[in-house]
Formats: structure tokens, C-alpha cells, sequence
């Protein structure tokens, strides 16, 4: 944040004057009224007192501004301090995805990241605006009475400190065991709530409807309790808070009347005195709130920290960015011994195999036997924990990533589409792509009569996630993308593991004309004309159990036959 | 300013009301004297001839300060334990909703959505009795009795307070009534923003497989900076709302202050009730200040009322008012004429069907995705009510039995069983709590899963869940069956999976069905030649209609949707 404020030094300096200046106008606008009716109480000329109006009036009408002036300058500073949240969360996150998602169990990851940055962007207008604005406010105060009566000054910051620092740690102190309960109680709810809907259906059917109930209310309950103990908490700062500037204002007054009667303060300002010092208050009674989003916003830093502190999956890439490369001809892809752990436990042993260019290869398995991970190892989305992959001889991790997916053209099990028209999503495969280019490639992926017969045709929004399509269509748009971008190489990854049986076999299809002839690897659990691949990869706990062609497999009579008489047993329910 | 339709989804105590209405008249009162007071020892050491501190009076002074932040403590507290309690009550009042709505018509698809009402949702309803109306009372009642306090002692500060009061409200509607829409807007497209950032966030690693992952780093910069200056056009509009506020507060102070100031010149007032009136002021401000802070908090509540209403609404299904028990377990189950839609589809998952379950016969149904298999099964075990026909148990329509008496009777195999959190041991016992652990173990071996279940690290005491050990699909079907075994109820609805498992499983679950099925009148959605084969009857679904009927072999000549499905293996 630091390098944030100075870049923004003088929109920030402004900011805070401002603050500090609002804050000042409302103990000017009272003691001067004080001031004035006391004058008044003497009466002196008329004359005399319009100084004194004319202060009680620009206090008044610079309040309002200042206050106005302020509130626009940190709300714009909010939004600028937003986007550097944002685009700095982007660039930790860029390198480190998708592995920090793989090997962890953690989908809403993101949307925590996400709304951590929502709690982070509160850090300038409610942390650091009224922090220094206070103690600003204190040293001008401080000063000003120091003028009076130096006890009248020590008191006043005696109160001051009590209000804005003492009572809201004191409270802290006494009620950080309760928060960090309520947090706890609440994390085990939305736990509990989530497991309980998911599953209603089997509870109900189990016959456990009331213990349900009763369960997940007793949680609530316990939530309750401790959000109770924690408003008490709350209950006493602000009681607190209002006693330490009424007692200041008090003890203020008390010691203020013998210097009035022994002269040294006139008796004219005593008004002004008490007044000024409880309206300054302001500036410190609100400063709870602040030290409970500075602990909010530390919480939420010390998580995007974690995250910036692990090494991301892959290698870095090395220099030479520029690099071109092309596989079209020449191509040769060996994976030599290649075992991958993750969180120690075996997800890959002892890999061998090669591939060939113009060569078709399937790697088969149940679901669990490790073939989405190597997939991943091939798009560099993970390394290899020992062992090497070599293209054209070359070690992929010496590779930089971005040229060798320039070679490659992907299908995966689930395709993410952006919540964006149907051509930008299929120019993220070539950014200089025109229509008749995009109508191509959605020609070829036997997608374009449908987008022609939508009302906005390439304009079409696809919605979040692509939810407006079908399974069926979002994977064409996904085959129409790797289409566009014309690569050499093709990873499948599943492509069809979410589509009912009809668009099944239409994509496979489909996928085995436009890799006809094409280096293409090919992931899959379903055993469907796999005939048509040149080698087969039967993968079974992490290890290659069997390989060859489909004839010589189901010859050897070994796992992949028996995998596929099971497959044959299941009636045809799919098909509509 | 108070809204029914919030009272009554909160349903606070009856007293709520008297006792928010108490406080704010015990606080109006404190403030009152403790002003007078305080005028009054200025006034005497100001104006006075005693050289003596008026200890008397900076005692009581003391004593209303403090009497004054206790009241603030307390107010607080109680307003907040009340709606503390109102909160825990709704959320209670949901989930028993929820259940009797169903899983079904629930859709616990929307898990997110749903946990999100339950708790941000309420939180938000919660504000309005902690924060927002305690702020109203407060509203209605302080400035009124300071004015009148105010009138007493000088009439003209009392009307300048009383005139310039109304002016608030007037200005902040119209100036709220023009920018609300475009704040609304702007709101929304906060919201849109984040929801965008996030779906950026997502789609990291497709972007990667573009090379083009890196560009939207500028792509967001750009994005949030014209965000900003559209919302700060909105945001000075709004921010009049508060200018005006403040103006007018801090403009009549000053103007009570100038006014009293020169009356106090010419000796028509004097100088101990002008300092009151001067001190009461900013007070008859501040309740218009407060409250114009928790302004937000107000709209939000409204808007998480409608959410929630929206939920309560939904009907729950039927409950019998008498209800008639479950006839013996040897009686027929009769689909007559059952018809059910889906709101929002115009097909019918259901038509029209008839069906009869003999006792102890089991019945396979087979037919392509979406001809009403699972829909039949939902109506079997009473999360979705025929929109028309009826089911009856002999001679008892189902509709007159308790559900919970009719799932005692029923045991339910999913084909994605819910393991929950806790042990083995635990969700086993989901489908009898008192079974002794011989008796888990017995169903456990009966199901093909005591050999797994005894290999894991701690046996049955082995966690399970979110954080806990994870099975595969194929023992996780195996626990399933295992509860089945364990509820040993007369009816059985099994659900076969669909998937291809792993041979082993597949060999296990195979056996298990056998011995589950065997004696019981058993309905299963197929998906296995296997299973089929065992069949007593198969009934073939197509749209929500019974098709074909029969054994396998007779089925399997007839030519029919029935011969197509086996004769097109996968």
C-alpha cells in the first residue's frame, strides 16, 4: 500500500486535508457559536461580534463542503486502489494457475481471493483516512489549546487516547476470543448448511429429517450466541467511547473554572473551551471501526500472501520469448520415466511411450488412473516429479510455455467460455481471426447452421460459464477454437465426458475427421472406435498396463477386453 | 419509514417496539438535562459572583454522562441480542421450509444461492431491528422533544429548528429520487465487475492454452479505471444527499447561534438559556444524521426481505392433516393415472402413467435419459406431488400418510449416494442410529464393503467427507447399499449407476443388488443386461409413458423401444 499512496501522493494529501478539515470546521462551527454568544453575553458593539459571525458562518458552509469534497476524493481513490488490488491478485495468480487448483481441494479458492480483494479495498477509506485524519486533528486541537492552558492540552489527548486507541484495543483484547469463535461457528454452518442441501435427498429418504433440522439449528444457535457476546463487546465501545468524550469534556471543564476565577483563562472562553473539546471527539470516535477492518484487511493480505509465497507448478520460463517454432513436419515427442507425486501420494509411475508425428494416440483408463494428469504434464500446466519429456530432443521444462501451446490445439472435458459474445470467444484462439475465418472454423466444427440461426449470430452472448449453450455446444464452439488456431498438435482431454450419448458419438466423430492424419493425443474413459487410433495407452493406477492396437489388445484378452465386454453389458439408456 | 412486510417475516417480540421507544425517550430526556446543566455551570462560573466551583451541579452532571453512555451500551445490546434472536428464528423457519418443500423443487443445485440466504440474506433482515429501526424510533422521537424544548425556552430557536427539519427529508427524496436509478445501475455493474473479475480468474488456464493470458492484465486496468469514472459521476450526484444534510444542520446551528448572539446584545435574552439552546441544537441534527448512515443498511434489508419472502412462498407439499398409517408391506403399489410437469417445461416428465409394484417383485425400469425414470422415483419416495392420478399403498392413498412414516418404509439407493461428514461408522448409522456395530458390520459384508471399509486406515471409525477420506465411485455405491441393508425396509428404490466402474466394483455391486433385491418389492431404474435379466417385469418408459411391459423375453421378441436398447450396446 505503501508505494500505492506515494505514487498517489497528491490526490492523497488532498484527500486527508480534506478529512481533517471537515473534522476541524465542526469544533470551529460550535466554538466560535459558543464564542459568539458569550461575546454577546457581554454586550459589547454590534460591530464587535461580526467577526465573530462571520467565522461561526464560513465554518458552517466550509463544513459541508470539506465533507462533500471529501467523500468524492476517497471514494475515487477507493476505485483507483480497487484496480491495483486487482490487476496485482491477477499477476500472483496468472503463473500459479491452474496448479494451485489441481493439488488442492480448492474450488471456491477463487472466489475467496475474490472477495478478500473486496474487504482489501476498504483499507484506504476506512483504515488509513481516518487514522491519519485523527491524529491530524489531534496535533492542530492539541496545539490550539495548548495556547489556553497546557493541562487543558494534556487532558484533552489524555481523552483522545483513551477513545481512539485504549478503549478499542482494550475491547479487542477482550473479545478477539469471541470473534475468532464466531468466525469458527459460522465457517462450521455454511459447512454444515452446504453438506445438508446437497444431500436432503438422502437424509430425507434415510429418515432423519428432525435430527437434520435439529443439527443444523443448533449451529445457527451457536452462531447467534456468539454474535450476541460480540454486539455486547460492540454495546460497550460505543457506550464507552461516548463516556470518554463527555468525561473528557467533563474533567476538562472541571479543571478550567479556578484557572477562569484566578484569571488565567478568561471567562468568556470557557464556553469555547468546552465545546471545542468535546466536539473533537469526532475524530477519535470512530476510530473501532477502523482497527476492525485493519484486522479484517490483514487477514485477507496474509491469504493472498500465502498464495504469492508458493512456488507455482511449472518451471519458469526461460528467456527468449520471441522464439518460433514450428512442429507441422518435424515432430517427435518422447516421455522418458517420467513419475509424478502430488501431495506424496503416486499419481503417475514409470511412464514410457513415444508419439510420432501424424500419429494417433489413445490413453485410456478408469476414471482415477491418472490421465488427466498427464495431460496436464504435457501443457506444461504441471512438471514431472522425475523423469523427463522430450520434443525433438529438447527438454519440455527448458521450453517456454507459451511457444509450445502456440503448437498445440486443446479440447478438454469441461471448456471455459467467457461471458462474452460467441466471436470473442473464438478469437482468443487467434486475435486477428475475421468472420469468415470464425464462420470457417465453426463450419468445421459442424457449429455454424446452428450460431446462423441465432438473432445475433456471432454477437450472440453465450452467458457466464456458457450456460445459454448445451453441453453439445459448448464443445463445438471449444472444437471451433482449436480449429481457429490451426496448430500442428492435438490434446483431447475427454472431450466428450459430460455430453449425453448422441452428441457422444456426433463429436467423435467429428474429432476423428479433423485429426485425420494429425499428431493427436487422445484422452478418453469411454472405449468408442478407438479402433481408428494408431497405438493405445491403457492406464490403470498410474501405470501403463497394457499397450498396442485395439486389435492386438483385445487379442491379448487382458484389461482393456475386459473393459470393453463390461461396457457392452450396459443397455443403451443414453441414446435418445 | 417502518416497513410491515419486514415485521412481519422478523416477527420481533411484542416488545420490541415499547422498549426501542423507552430508550430513545430516556435518551432524549439525558440529553436534555445534561445540556441544561452544563449551561448552567458555564453560565454561573461565566456570569456568576461566587468565585466557587458549583460542585452540586458538575455531580449530577457526571452522573447524566454516565447514566447517558450506559443507556447507549444498553440500547445497542438490546437491540442487537433481540434481532439476534429474530435472526436464529428465520433461519430455523427456512430450513423447515426447505424440508418440507423438498429436495426436488428446492433445487439443491442452487446450494450457493440458498446458504446465501440463509446467512448473508438474513444478516441483512437482521440490521434493519439492530441498526436501522432503533435509528427510525430514534428519528421520531428526539428532534420533536428537543424543539418543544427548544420553543419553551426561546420560541424563535424552536421554529428556526422545526422550520429547517422537514427541509431534510424534502431534499434528500429528491435528490435520492434522481439518482437512485443510476446508483442502482451502478450497483449492479459493481457487482457485474467482480463477477467478471472472476470469471477472468477462471478462465486463467484456458487463456494460458492461447498465449494469452498475460494481455489481461491491462485488459483489468482498463476495464476498472472506466468503471471508476462512470461511478463517480453517479457518486457526486449521490453525495448531495449528504451535502445537504450537512448544510442544513451545520447552516442552523449557525443561524441559532447569530440570532441568539445578537437578541443576547440587545437583552432579550439571556445568556444561561441561549448556551442551552446553542447546545441543544446539534443535537436535534444528529438522529437525521444516524440514521441517514445506516440509510444503506435499510434498502438492503428490503431487498434480502424479498429474497427470503420469495423463498417462504414457495408451497410446501401436501401433508395429511389426520394422517393414516402404512398399510402392512405386503401390499401393492398403484400408479394410477400419475401426470407431472416441471415448472417452466411444457412437457410432461410424467404422462398419464400407469404402473402397479407387486409385492415382492422386482421391476425393472429401463428407457432412454429423460422418458421419467428418475421423476417416477421422486414421486415414489414423496418429493414431488402429482399434478394429477394418484398412488396408492393397497388401499391407502399416499397423500393421506405421513411422509416420514411412508420413508420408514422405503429404502432409497441413489446413483450419487451423499456421504456425509463424520465417520463409517456414522453415516451407516444414517440409516438406523441404534445399530451396534456387529449389526454395521453384517450389512457392511451383505453390501461388498466390509473388505474395503476394514482395509481403510481406521476402519470404521474412518473419516468422511469434504476433508476426510475420499472413495470411489464404485465404493461409495457400495456404502449406499450397505445403509440399505441396514434400514431393512419392506420397499426398495435403487438406482443403479449409469457409469462404467472399475471391474472389481462392478463385480461387488453386482452380488449385493442380488442379495438386496431378493424378497423385497424392489423398483430399479437399469442400466445393466445383468440386471434386467433377473427382472421379474420390465416396464419400458418412453416420454413419460409406459411403453412396453413385460418379461425380458417377451420384450426382447416384441420388436420394440425395448429390443432397440439392447441392441445397441454402447
Amino acid at each position: 500500500m505503501k508505494t500505492w499512496l506515494w505514487k498517489h501522493k497528491g490526490w492523497v494529501a488532498l484527500s486527508v486535508a480534506a478529512a481533517t478539515a471537515t473534522l476541524l470546521a465542526g469544533v470551529g462551527l460550535l466554538s466560535s457559536s459558543a464564542y459568539l454568544i458569550s461575546r454577546a453575553a457581554q454586550r459589547p458593539p454590534i460591530l464587535d461580534l461580526m467577526v465573530i459571525i462571520v467565522g461561526v458562518r464560513f465554518f458552517a458552509l466550509s463544513r459541508a463542503a470539506l465533507r462533500y469534497l471529501e467523500r468524492v476524493l476517497s471514494h475515487d481513490l477507493t476505485f483507483r486502489w480497487l484496480l491495483t488490488l486487482r490487476t496485482h491478485l491477477y499477476r500472483v495468480l496468472e503463473p500459479r494457475l491452474p496448479g494451485l487448483l489441481l493439488h488442492r481441494r480448492s474450488g471456491s479458492l477463487l472466489g475467496r481471493m475474490v472477495a478478500d480483494i473486496e474487504t482489501l479495498q476498504h483499507t484506504y477509506l476506512r483504515v488509513f483516512v481516518p487514522i491519519t485524519a485523527a491524529l491530524l486533528v489531534g496535533i492542530v486541537t492539541g496545539l490550539w489549546l495548548h495556547v489556553f492552558s497546557p493541562l487543558i492540552a494534556w487532558i484533552a489527548i489524555g481523552f483522545w487516547l483513551l477513545n481512539g486507541v485504549v478503549v478499542p484495543l482494550a475491547i479487542k483484547q477482550f473479545s478477539i476470543g469471541i470473534g475468532h469463535h464466531r468466525v469458527t461457528a459460522r465457517a462450521k454452518l455454511t459447512a454444515e448448511l452446504v453438506e445438508q442441501l446437497q444431500g436432503m435427498q438422502d437424509w430425507m429418504d434415510l429418515g432423519r429429517r428432525d435430527t437434520v433440522i435439529d443439527r443444523v439449528g443448533r449451529q445457527s444457535e451457536e452462531v447467534g450466541r456468539r454474535e450476541t457476546q460480540l454486539a455486547g463487546a460492540q454495546a460497550a465501545q460505543d457506550g464507552l467511547s461516548h463516556l470518554c468524550a463527555h468525561l473528557g469534556m467533563w474533567v476538562v471543564l472541571v479543571v478550567a473554572i479556578p484557572l477562569v476565577h484566578s484569571g488565567v483563562v478568561p471567562g468568556v472562553q470557557l464556553a469555547l473551551l468546552t465545546l471545542a473539546v468535546l466536539t473533537s471527539f469526532e475524530a477519535f470516535q470512530n476510530l473501532g471501526t477502523a482497527h476492525t477492518f485493519l484486522e479484517q484487511s490483514r487477514t485477507a493480505q496474509h491469504r493472498i500472501e500465502a498464495i504469492e509465497q508458493t512456488p507455482p507448478d511449472v518451471a519458469p520460463a526461460p528467456a527468449g520469448e520471441s522464439e518460433t517454432w514450428s512442429l507441422q513436419t518435424d515432430f517427435h515427442l518422447r516421455v522418458e520415466g517420467v513419475d509424478v507425486e502430488i501431495d506424496d501420494t503416486p499419481i503417475l509411475q514409470r511412464i514410457n511411450f513415444s508419439w510420432l508425428a501424424g500419429q494417433r494416440v489413445g490413453v485410456i483408463g478408469p476414471s482415477g488412473a491418472g490421465k488427466s494428469t498427464l495431460s496436464h504434464l504435457l501443457l506444461r500446466f504441471r512438471d514431472p516429479s522425475r523423469g523427463t519429456i522430450k520434443v525433438n530432443q529438447r527438454d519440455l521444462c527448458g521450453i517456454n510455455p507459451a511457444v509450445w501451446l502456440q503448437q498445440i490445439a486443446v479440447v478438454p472435458q469441461t471448456t471455459h467460455l467467457f461471458n462474452l459474445s460467441i466471436r470473442d470467444n473464438l478469437r482468443l484462439a487467434r486475435a486477428d481471426a475475421d468472420d469468415t475465418a470464425c464462420w470457417t472454423a465453426l463450419d468445421q466444427a459442424r457449429l455454424g447452421d446452428f450460431v446462423r440461426g441465432l438473432p445475433a449470430g456471432l454477437d450472440t452472448w453465450v452467458g457466464e460459464h456458457g450456460t445459454r449453450l448445451s453441453g453439445g455446444e459448448r464443445q463445438r464452439l471449444a472444437i471451433a477454437r482449436a480449429c481457429l488456431k490451426a496448430a500442428p498438435i492435438w490434446i483431447l482431454d475427454e472431450p466428450t465426458s459430460h455430453l449425453d450419448a448422441r452428441s457422444e458419438r456426433e463429436i467423435i466423430d467429428l474429432l476423428l475427421m479433423l485429426t485425420h492424419k494429425k499428431s493427436t493425443l487422445w484422452i478418453t474413459h469411454r472405449l468408442i472406435r478407438l479402433d481408428e487410433l494408431d497405438t493405445l495407452l491403457v492406464l490403470h493406477r498410474g501405470r501403463i498396463e497394457e499397450r498396442g492396437t485395439h486389435t492386438q489388445l483385445l487379442d491379448k484378452d487382458g484389461y482393456y477386453a475386459r473393459m470393453l465386454r463390461q461396457q457392452n453389458q450396459l443397455l443403451a439408456t443414453q441414446v435418445d | 419509514m417502518i416497513d410491515r412486510r419486514l415485521f412481519a417475516l422478523g416477527r420481533p417480540r411484542w416488545h420490541f417496539m415499547p422498549v426501542q421507544c423507552g430508550f430513545a425517550l430516556l435518551l432524549t430526556g439525558l440529553i436534555i438535562g445534561q445540556m441544561h446543566l452544563l449551561s448552567e455551570v458555564i453560565a454561573e462560573v461565566f456570569m456568576g459572583d461566587t468565585r466557587a466551583t458549583p460542585w452540586p451541579l458538575l455531580g449530577w452532571l457526571l452522573g447524566l454522562i454516565t447514566l447517558r453512555a450506559a443507556l447507549i451500551a444498553g440500547q445497542q445490546y438490546y437491540s442487537q441480542a433481540a434481532a439476534s434472536a429474530i435472526k436464529v428464528r428465520l433461519q430455523a423457519r427456512l430450513l423447515t421450509h426447505w424440508a418440507a418443500v423438498g429436495p426436488v423443487r428446492l433445487h439443491t443445485e442452487r446450494t450457493g444461492e440458498l446458504v446465501a440466504v440463509y446467512q448473508e440474506g438474513v444478516d441483512k433482515l437482521e440490521a434493519y431491528f439492530s441498526r436501522y429501526l432503533p435509528r427510525v424510533v430514534q428519528v421520531l422521537i428526539t428532534p420533536l422533544a428537543i424543539a418543544v424544548v427548544v420553543g419553551t425556552v426561546d420560541r424563535l430557536s424552536g421554529l428556526i429548528l422545526l422550520g429547517t427539519a422537514p427541509l431534510i427529508p424534502i431534499f434528500m427524496w429528491l435528490i435520492g429520487s434522481m439518482a437512485k436509478k443510476r446508483i442502482e445501475r451502478q450497483w449492479a455493474a459493481l457487482s457485474r465487475m467482480s463477477a467478471h473479475f472472476l470469471d477472468l480468474l477462471q478462465g486463467i488456464p484456458t487463456l494460458k492454452l492461447f498465449s494469452r493470458s498475460r494481455e489481461q492484465e491491462g485488459a483489468i486496468a482498463r476495464v476498472s479505471n472506466r468503471y471508476r469514472i462512470t461511478t463517480m459521476g453517479v457518486l457526486k450526484v449521490a453525495f448531495l444527499s449528504a451535502l445537504v444534510l450537512e448544510l442544513a444542520a451545520s447552516l442552523s446551528t449557525a443561524i441559532v447561534a447569530v440570532q441568539i448572539g445578537v437578541r443576547l446584545v440587545e437583552g432579550l435574552v439571556s445568556f444561561q438559556p441561549g448556551l442551552f439552546v446553542l447546545l441543544l441544537a446539534p443535537e436535534f441534527y444528529l438522529p437525521f444524521r444516524h440514521l441517514g448512515s445506516e440509510h444503506h443498511a435499510g434498502m438492503e434489508s428490503k431487498e434480502a426481505a424479498t429474497r427470503i419472502q420469495a423463498l417462504l412462498d414457495q408451497s410446501p407439499l401436501s401433508v395429511p392433516a389426520y394422517p393414516h398409517p402404512v398399510p402392512g408391506s405386503r401390499e401393492a403399489i398403484h400408479l394410477q393415472a400419475i401426470s407431472y410437469t416441471y415448472p417452466g417445461r411444457t412437457q410432461a416428465a410424467v404422462d398419464q402413467l400407469d404402473l402397479t409394484l407387486q409385492p415382492d417383485e422386482m421391476l425393472a425400469l429401463v428407457g432412454p435419459s429423460g422418458s421419467g425414470k428418475s421423476t417416477l422415483f421422486r414421486l415414489l419416495a414423496r418429493h414431488l406431488d402429482p399434478d394429477s392420478g394418484r398412488i396408492r399403498i393397497g388401499p391407502t392413498d399416499i397423500q393421506d400418510i405421513a411422509p416420514e412414516d411412508w420413508r420408514r418404509h422405503l429404502a432409497v439407493v441413489p446413483q450419487h449416494p451423499t456421504l456425509f461428514r463424520g465417520t463409517v461408522a456414522g453415516n451407516l448409522r444414517m440409516a438406523r442410529p441404534d445399530a451396534s456395530l456387529e449389526a454395521l458390520e453384517e450389512a457392511a459384508t451383505q453390501a461388498e464393503a466390509h473388505a474395503f471399509i476394514a482395509a481403510l486406515p481406521q476402519g470404521y471409525d474412518t473419516p468422511l467427507g469434504e476433508h476426510g477420506w475420499r472413495l470411489s465411485v464404485g465404493e461409495r455405491q457400495r456404502l449406499a447399499l450397505a445403509r440399505a441393508f441396514l434400514k431393512a425396509a419392506p420397499v426398495l428404490l435403487l438406482d443403479e449407476p449409469s457409469a462404467n466402474l472399475d471391474p472389481e466394483s462392478e463385480e461387488c455391486i453386482a452380488l449385493a443388488i442380488e442379495r438386496l433385491t431378493r424378497n423385497r418389492t424392489t423398483a430399479v431404474i437399469a442400466h445393466r443386461l445383468r440386471t434386467v435379466y433377473r427382472a421379474h417385469r420390465i416396464a419400458v418408459l418412453d416420454a413419460g409413458r409406459v411403453v412396453e411391459l413385460g418379461t425380458h423375453r417377451e420384450l426382447a421378441q416384441a420388436n420394440g423401444l425395448y429390443a432397440r436398447l439392447l441392441g445397441a450396446p454402447a
